[in-house]
């Protein structure tokens, strides 16, 4: 029993070497970097549409108010 | 308010110019031993966690207000930081993986640090998805999850400390040394200065739409 686990045990680290040596660093650095860069500048557009969109709105609404 | 005019653009641009200097200091740091340069990755990994529950801290009090006192101020705060919650856990969500897949050779383990991690944010999407489609009322029960998602963060902190994880301890940035300070402090620094006007102007987007529904009911009547 003890060996049988002893073996699981070797495989699986034998297996997670093989998968860490096996992969690039520097992809997983860009993309890491890109997907913060990508997030922000995603966010920060949005965010500038949606307030153009309100105060836009506002100034429609505020238009009609000041015509009655 | 005149102060927060020129503040905004300042924050950000500061933040900007950061962000543009940081991958030249991150690179002049020395490699980790024993994960090499893929711990570069931390860098970004953790000022982005550390902002992510700044910003779940200040739903949470923001949400502890407004439910004593209702002001809505305090609402349209909750709800700028419980979005920023959601876009730098996000950030902290891709890059933990990413650096996960070359240290420890798996995308994901589901242990302590990772899970409750991702608890939280899913709290915060749950925030932002009550006050999206909740109707009226869901600002109240928003901020009860907002303080439940505050609550969250000590437990967020020190579950690497409580559980055995693979994931590192809280002890990893106090003793960093000075080559590695310096460009995590500069990660931080860039971070929180981009924090800063986010909520600012995520704040204001929050008051112009509670002044456009002012306006409609003034129209209406």
């Amino acid at each position: 029993m003890m060996l049988a686990a002893f073996h699981a045990v070797q495989v699986y680290e034998n297996l997670s070497q093989q998968a860490t040596e096996s992969v690039s660093a520097p992809p997983l650095i860009l993309a890491a970097y890109g997907f913060v860069w990508a997030a922000v500048f995603v966010y920060v557009w949005l965010l500038w549409q949606r307030i153009g969109r309100v105060e836009r709105e506002l100034a429609e609404v505020n238009g009609k108010l000041v015509k009655r | 308010m005149r102060n927060a005019r020129w503040l905004v653009p300042t924050c950000l641009g500061i933040s900007l110019l950061m962000f543009l200097c940081a991958p030249f200091l991150i690179d002049a740091a020395p490699q980790e031993v024993t994960m090499g340069v893929v711990q570069k990755i931390f860098y970004f990994h953790v000022p982005s966690a550390i902002t992510a529950m700044l910003s779940a801290i200040v739903c949470g009090v923001a949400s502890a207000f407004f439910l004593a006192r209702r002001q809505p101020l305090a609402d349209h705060v909750a709800l700028a930081a419980a979005e920023l919650v959601v876009l730098f856990g996000a950030i902290v969500l891709v890059t933990g993986p990413l650096w996960a897949r070359k240290a420890w050779g798996v995308w994901w383990v589901w242990e302590a640090r990772l899970v409750i991690t991702l608890i939280m944010w899913m709290l915060f999407v749950a925030y932002l998805m009550l006050r999206r489609f909740g109707g009226p009322g869901s600002d109240v029960l928003s901020s009860a999850v907002g303080l439940f998602g505050a609550v969250l963060v000590p437990f967020v902190y020190w579950s690497v400390n409580m559980w055995r994880t693979m994931h590192p301890t809280t002890s990893v940035v106090p003793t960093l040394k000075a080559p590695m300070m310096i460009p995590f402090l500069w990660a931080l620094s860039a971070f929180l200065m981009l924090y800063v006007p986010l909520l600012m102007v995520r704040v204001r987007l929050e008051q112009g739409r509670a002044a456009l529904d002012q306006a409609y009911l003034a129209l209406e009547d």
